[in-house]
This record gives C-alpha cells, structure tokens and sequence, in this order.
C-alpha cells in the first residue's frame, strides 16, 4: 500500500511536466510559424500572390479554418443548411478568413513578433499573447488553441480584444434573422476582399 | 530458471527473495519507461469520429485512444498497455468529474458554446436606426474626404516628421492619462506616464520625440475617462455614432468628450473655437496619415458595416477597461 501511494505521487510529479510541456509546445509552434510568415513576407522573390500561397501553406497546418468557419455561423445557420450550402459556405468563407488574414500581414511589414504570455485557461485550451510591435504602437493579437484529438489548433483569433469569430458569428445572426442562408451566402459570393490591393 | 513472466511474478514463490527483488526491478524499469509511456499515450490518436447526429448511448468517461485497449480482452495485455492503463486511470483521476470534450468534438461545437455565448446575445440598440445612417455618412467621409487629405498631406510631409507631430501632440494629452491613471488607482502607470512626461518634454524636445520609449523602455499607458467610468462599474450605456468622431457609447460620450477635453491643453488655446478645431482636425489627419490603409482593411472583415464596428468598438472598450 505504501509504495502505491509512493508510486502514485510519483506519478503525479511526472504529469505535471507533461501539462506544462503542452504550453511551451504550442508557444514554440506559433514562434516557429510567425517567423516562418515573416520569412515569406520578406522574400523579395515573392510576387504578392506567390507570398500569399506560401503563407497559407504555413499556417494551414495550426489554423483549423473548418473549425472558425462552423464557429462564425453558429449551429442555428448550420442547421439551416443543406448540404451543398454547406460546402458553399466552408469553401467561401474558409477563403475569406484566409484572405482577412494576409490582408492584416499586408499592413504590418517592418514589425516585429513577440510572444508575451501564453495560459491555459483550461486543460483543453491554450491562448498564445502575441504583440505586433511597431515604431508608435503596440497591437495585442491572441492566438486561441483548442485541443483537436492530439493536436492543437487555432479555433479564433483575438485582435485588440476583437475576436474574428465572435463578430462574424453576431454579422451572420443578424443577416439570418431578416434574411435567409442563400442572403448569407449572396454576400460571401461578393467578397471584399476580391479587388486587389496594392 | 524461468524469465520474469507476470505468473511467476504473482505465484507464490519458493524464492521470496529474488521475487522481491524483481518486483523492486520491475517496478524501476516501469518508472524509467513512463515518461515515454505518458508521451505515447498523450499523442494517441483519438476515437474514431463520431457521426454527426449519433445520439450519446450513454453519458460516460471517455479518454482519446480507450477504444483499442478497452476492446481487448482481460488478461491479453502487454506491459506497454499496462502502462498506458495506468495512465488512463492517472489521467481520470487527475480529471475526475470532466467529460473529455475530444469525445463529442463532432457533435456541432457544443463545448465552444459558452465561450461565444456573449456573440450570440441580442444588444439593446435603441439607436441602431440614426446609427447605421451615421456610418454611412463617416464611412463616406472617411474615403471621400479624410484619406484623400491624408494621403496628399503624406506627399508633403515626409513620415519622420508626421511621426514627431503625432508624438507632440500625444504628449500634450498627458493630463488626460495621468489623471485617469490616478483615478483607478493604477500608480504604476501614473508614475510612468510621469516619467515619460518629464523626458519626452526635456530630451525628447517638447514632445516631438519618443526617447521614454526608446532609450528606457517605458510604453504609454493610455487611460481615458471612458475606461475611468467603466472600470469604477458604470455601464457603456447606448450604442451611439457621432458624425466624424465615430462609433462611441454614452459612457464614453461623456467621459471622452465633456470630461477628457477638459484636461486637453488644446481646449486652452487662446485662439478659441476656430484654432481650437483646426488643430484637433489637423490631429487628426496626421494620425490618419500614419495609419492609411487599416480603415479599409479592417472594414473588409464587415458584412453588416455598421454591426461589425459596434462590436469591434465595444469588445475593444471592456478589453481596455479590463487592462
């Protein structure tokens, strides 16, 4: 009995490093992304839309676009939708949180990266502080973990307090609520993000 | 001599001494290997994937990868899986009372529910009607007058100029920081907008420099009356636009613009209302002129133009007042 609870309390003390591994794995995860994007984003032999593949390629990876998609609009807007819709609506708004993103990278050249706390608010969840620091400013951007099986992954982002899914999914109850899921999808079709930029 | 199998481990032995003594080895070589036996375990894949609408059969604990071992029968297991029950068991016992959420993560994002159950409230909006008329005129303006001018003024002024004009005005505003500072009781950063005071106004020549920030390190800390009121718990009250100046609530109507501008040098300036509002507005398109560009990209991530800003300004006024 006694070596039982000695192997217990063994056992405890090597869990808790292995919680505490998962902080420092995600944290090392997203240093290794970020400066992966910035590399792309400093390559001068990258035309803009060569930058843009490469960049997705990186982040595809952590960010579970499927996930943030279902998230935006919510279980009434899913349910609502047939299975083609579905499709419509995954493929369409998965391609505009993509392009949301690099549209926000595009802004921010010279800055730099830094990673100033990372917590797990539950056991299941990982919140990574980034800030993107610039000449004049400061801009808190959260990276929001959830544990996916073995894997973490992006399930929000967080940009000055502002979280994508959370707006999207109050925009898409609104249009919901006076129109219908082919309104919805009428406005993804016209993307804003269509007209280039630079 | 027979290898150390489980039954001669566990049969009486004729020779007490070497069966404790494997015991003792056994128990060892178990607690060298579990490091790697918990590594293992926690990068199992999970459950095969649940049909969507599948009804739970029955409210139950359940940990990724139980399924292959539960599957076995009793009796057939090797020491590896030995282990990885014994994990199983550490791991319930270290998370008694919670339903592993791996498990139901095809049944439509349930566990996400509370988290962005703050989204899915319906806001009292009284004034949604004059509000959404008042983005449009802002939204118009912004694009029809302000970033023209900005965008003309940038060919005027080079950035490092622009940049020291932002930085003295910023300055002068340090009555309205260190004061609201002070209000919530936040010494810290009333002492360090104090500093900053001190250098930026000395070193920095009258404000037109960052050195505080630097040459020291010391960052801002930006306070207003809006986030005075709120962090003293008055509610941000209604939604309101006000043409130029943007999404606002009354909270911050009143703290911004009836409490804050009075401790705006600005206000003081003998050359009354004219001067006044001519240097809040050239203020103003310098920082536009600083900032090109991030209107229109944020406003992209806008379905519903106005909606989107009254959520982002209101999520990014409790983070501010939380800070």
């Amino acid at each position: 009995m006694k070596k039982l609870i000695l192997l217990i309390s063994f056992l405890a003390i090597l869990i808790s490093p292995v919680l505490a591994g998962e902080k420092e794995e995600v944290q090392a995860t997203v240093r290794a992304k970020v400066d992966e994007v910035l590399n792309h984003l400093a390559n001068k032999a990258l035309d803009k839309k060569q930058k843009g593949e490469k960049i997705i390629a990186t982040i595809n990876p952590v960010f579970d676009f499927d996930r943030m998609a279902k998230l935006s609009l919510g279980k009434t807007g899913w349910v609502q939708m047939n299975e083609k819709q579905r499709t419509e609506f995954l493929s369409l708004f998965v391609k505009r949180l993509q392009e949301s993103y690099l549209e926000k990278l595009d802004l921010y050249t010279d800055e730099k990266v830094s990673i100033d706390a990372v917590d797990q608010p539950e056991e299941n969840r990982i919140n990574v502080v980034t800030n993107l620091v610039s000449k004049d400013d400061k801009k808190e951007m959260i990276y929001k973990f959830y544990k996916n099986g073995p894997k973490w992954m992006v399930y929000d982002v967080e940009i000055l307090g502002v979280s994508i899914v959370a707006t999207y999914r109050s925009q898409f109850a609104g249009i919901l609520k006076t129109g219908t899921v082919e309104d919805l999808l009428q406005k993804l079709r016209t993307s804003a993000f269509e007209v280039p930029t630079a | 001599m027979p290898l150390a199998t489980d039954s001669v481990m566990l049969a009486p032995s004729k020779y007490p001494l070497l069966t404790k003594m494997l015991r003792r080895l056994l128990l060892i070589v178990l607690s060298l290997c579990l490091p790697t036996l918990l590594q293992a375990a926690w990068q199992q894949e999970p459950a095969p994937k649940r049909a969507i609408a599948a009804p739970t059969p029955e409210p139950q604990l359940e940990f990724p990868g139980t399924q292959p071992i539960r599957a076995q029968e009793a009796g057939q297991y090797s020491l590896l899986e030995r282990g990885l029950v014994l994990d199983r068991v550490l791991h319930l016992w270290v998370t008694t009372g919670q339903v592993d959420v791996t498990a139901e993560r095809d049944d439509f994002d349930s566990e996400f529910d509370a988290e962005f159950a703050k989204a899915d409230e319906e806001k009292s909006d009284p004034l949604a009607g004059y509000n959404r008329l008042m983005t449009g005129f802002n939204d118009w303006m912004y694009f029809a007058i302000l970033d023209p001018v900005a965008t003309g003024y940038t060919y005027v002024v080079p950035e490092g100029g622009r940049r020291s004009v932002d930085n003295f005005f910023e300055n002068l505003l340090f009555p309205v920081r260190f004061a609201n500072n002070l209000l919530q009781a936040k010494m810290g950063g009333a002492a360090q907008e104090t500093a900053r005071f001190t250098l930026n106004t000395t070193i920095g020549i009258l404000g037109l420099f960052d050195p505080a920030q630097a040459w020291f390190g010391l960052e801002a800390r930006p306070e207003d009356f809006g986030q005075t009121l709120g962090y003293w718990g008055v509610p941000a009250g209604p939604h309101i636009v006000l043409p130029f100046l943007g999404p606002n609530n009354l909270r911050d109507v009143v703290g911004d613009y009836s409490l804050d501008v009075r401790l705006d040098p600005i206000y003081y300036h003998r050359g009354g209302p004219e001067a006044q509002y001519g240097l809040w507005i050239y203020k103003e398109v310098n920082w536009t002129s600083l900032h090109l560009g991030e209107y229109d990209s944020l406003r992209k991530d806008a379905l519903d133009l106005y909606q989107f800003l009254r959520d982002a300004y209101e999520a990014n006024r409790i983070k501010k007042i939380k800070e």
